[in-house]
């Protein structure tokens, strides 16, 4: 058993490198399918529609770039606070071909039009199956890891991917309930307002505990290393945890506000996303104030900056959502470009930028370098990023609440104002400025590929030895 | 008031106490040696590679360059 003594590596570079590839993947279909936007002829026949590569760079986003991320640095961050290997080599290497197998059934699905219809959800029933078999093994090779720990305490980091771990399985499995018809065609078990209900209760929680709740994980082991102190405070973050666990639940039905779910069920939504601010902010300010005393590497080292912007942007969507969430405010937010620009303002601000900023710090160590062959274009890959992010978000809500307005505005004999057209000739220019900040936020994740390659065959593929455990331990 | 009510009631009610459970225990005297330590292994840590790092072979190149 030579290879106890050192760390499972292999996984977490295969997971790694993967995150970056599909990171270009999911960002380049965004970027087509703004542009798609603006200028409806790249519409080619049904394979290339907007409607179907939509879910396609969704789930690519999210689930493929996002989904990699995670694992990775899961694997990762699990195996180094714990100070042992992986429990199961075999079981690793089978939750990445597993997962990288149900990737591409989506890749292939999506656009043929095959789908469960569901938000984020889109997979029909035997992918389903596959991916809860790979989650169940990832869940395994994770808790197993740690049942088999050498250091007594489970660093934060790991109960926050421990969360999202259970969480997505429990929702994945409910969710999911199909009834199949045919091999490729299967309808949800649920009808109705239930139906609704558990959907967006899955949406919901898939913010909660994959957009956040894994990428906090990411965020309790990165931010310390990089910056090289501790957590500004532990004590917070065990608070932190729990408040965030308690909470996000029962924050589903703000997506559904003025629908047929019952009243009180929108109202119990509103008072609890409104609720979750508090815990929010507060990993926000323990992420921050983790820099207090060292905010002069921030102007240095361009990976810490990747990782203070991610808490910034976390900070101003976790605040932005509140805000939506109430009644009121959402009357004019729903189903404009508002929405679509607070979740680029989670998406791109937070969840690619610190997966981004972990990357940078993970992949040279997996090759055996101490930095990337690059710092020069990681701060190059930064300023794109932000840039990209900012017309991103600032175009979107500028064309939603433009939309909310012209959508609500009536004449005094009570006709409307503006012709449903009007409204979308008047977000024309917007979808421009966001095409173009998606550009630039891909073109940076090109750098980043470029950078990454070159740090690859410069380094070597190495498993890192598990250091002998620590008197500290 | 219905059963239901009052398990409904009683589970609002035991999750809030278990949540007020824990933030007294995490900002307890007696937790908090194990925070710090838990703190601090993380940074001592050392995951950084020592050989064939960057920064030794650009000075191996400079030293080349030198001779
Ligand atoms: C290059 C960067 C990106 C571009 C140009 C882009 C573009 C777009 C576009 C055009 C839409 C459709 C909006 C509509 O239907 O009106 C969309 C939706 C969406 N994107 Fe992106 N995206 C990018 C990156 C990302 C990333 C990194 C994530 C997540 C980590 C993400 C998550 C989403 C989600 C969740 C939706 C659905 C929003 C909703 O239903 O309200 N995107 N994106
Ligand atoms: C305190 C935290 C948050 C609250 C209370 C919140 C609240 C909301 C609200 C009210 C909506 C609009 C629903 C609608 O009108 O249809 C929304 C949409 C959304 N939010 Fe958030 N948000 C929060 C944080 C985040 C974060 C951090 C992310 C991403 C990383 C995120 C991702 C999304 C997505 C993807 C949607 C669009 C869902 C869809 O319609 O397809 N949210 N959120």
């Amino acid at each position: 058993m030579d290879n106890q003594a050192t760390y499972n590596y292999k996984v977490v570079r295969q997971f790694a490198l993967m995150t970056v590839v599909w990171g270009i993947v999911g960002m380049l279909l965004g970027v087509l399918i703004a542009s798609q936007l603006v200028w409806p002829d790249l519409n080619f026949g049904p394979y290339f529609h907007f409607g179907r590569l939509r879910a396609l760079h969704t789930s690519g986003v999210i689930f493929a770039f996002g989904g990699c991320g995670l694992i990775a640095t899961s694997y990762y961050v699990v195996q180094r606070t714990c100070n042992v290997r992986l429990i199961s080599d075999k079981l690793a290497a089978f939750t990445f071909w597993g997962y990288q197998a149900v990737i591409v059934a989506c890749v292939i699905t999506y656009p043929l039009g095959i789908t469960f219809n569901k938000e984020y959800a889109e997979m029909e029933w035997p992918i389903k199956i596959l991916l809860a078999i790979v989650w169940v093994a990832y869940a395994i090779v994770f808790f197993g890891t740690i049942a088999k720990r050498k250091v007594k305490h489970i660093y934060v980091a790991n109960w926050f991917y421990g969360a999202f771990i259970l969480a997505v399985t429990l929702l994945h499995v409910v969710n999911s309930a199909f009834i199949p018809v045919t091999m490729w065609k299967s309808y949800s078990a649920y009808a109705g307002a239930v139906d609704a209900m558990v959907q967006w209760w899955y949406g919901h929680n898939a913010v909660g505990f994959f957009l956040t709740a894994g990428f906090l994980g990411m965020m309790y082991y990165f931010v310390p290393k990089q910056a090289g102190r501790p957590i500004y405070s532990y004590r917070l973050s065990v608070v932190h945890f729990w408040a965030l666990s308690f909470t996000y639940m029962w924050a589903g039905p703000h997506h559904l506000h003025y629908t047929a779910l019952p009243d009180w069920t929108q109202s119990l939504g509103m008072v609890f996303s409104v609720i979750l601010l508090a815990p929010s902010w507060g990993g926000m300010i323990n992420g921050i104030m983790t820099l207090s005393g060292a905010w002069h590497k921030l102007r240095t080292d361009p990976i810490l900056k990747f990782l203070i912007t991610a808490l910034s942007f976390y900070g101003m969507s976790t605040f932005e959502g509140p805000m939506m969430a109430i009644k009121t405010v959402n009357a004019l937010s729903h189903y404009t470009d508002w929405t679509v620009g607070h979740v680029h303002s989670g998406a791109l601000g937070w969840v690619a930028m610190i997966t981004i900023g972990s990357m940078y710090y993970l992949i040279p160590r997996l090759f055996n370098r101490d930095q990337m062959h690059s710092v020069k274009l990681i701060e190059v890959h930064f300023w794109m990023a932000t840039l990209g992010t900012v017309l991103y978000i600032s175009s979107m809500w500028i064309a939603g609440v433009t939309q909310g307005l012209m959508w609500r505005a009536v004449n005094p004999d009570g006709t409307l104002t503006y012709a449903f057209i009007d409204a979308v000739k008047a977000t024309h220019p917007y979808y421009f400025v966001r095409a173009l900040g998606g550009l630039c936020f891909l073109g940076g994740m090109v750098l980043m590929l470029y950078n990454v390659l070159r740090t690859v065959t410069e380094g070597k593929a190495v498993d890192a030895r598990i250091p002998a455990v620590a008197a500290h331990a | 008031m219905e059963i239901q009510d009052i398990a409904r009631i009683a589970a609002t009610v035991a999750g809030f106490v278990c949540f007020l459970t824990i933030c007294v225990w995490a900002y307890s005297k007696r937790s908090r040696a194990g925070f710090e330590e838990a703190a601090n292994a993380l940074i001592l840590d050392e995951d950084t590679p020592k050989v064939g790092s960057r920064r030794e072979e650009t000075l191996n190149i400079h030293a080349e360059n030198k001779r």
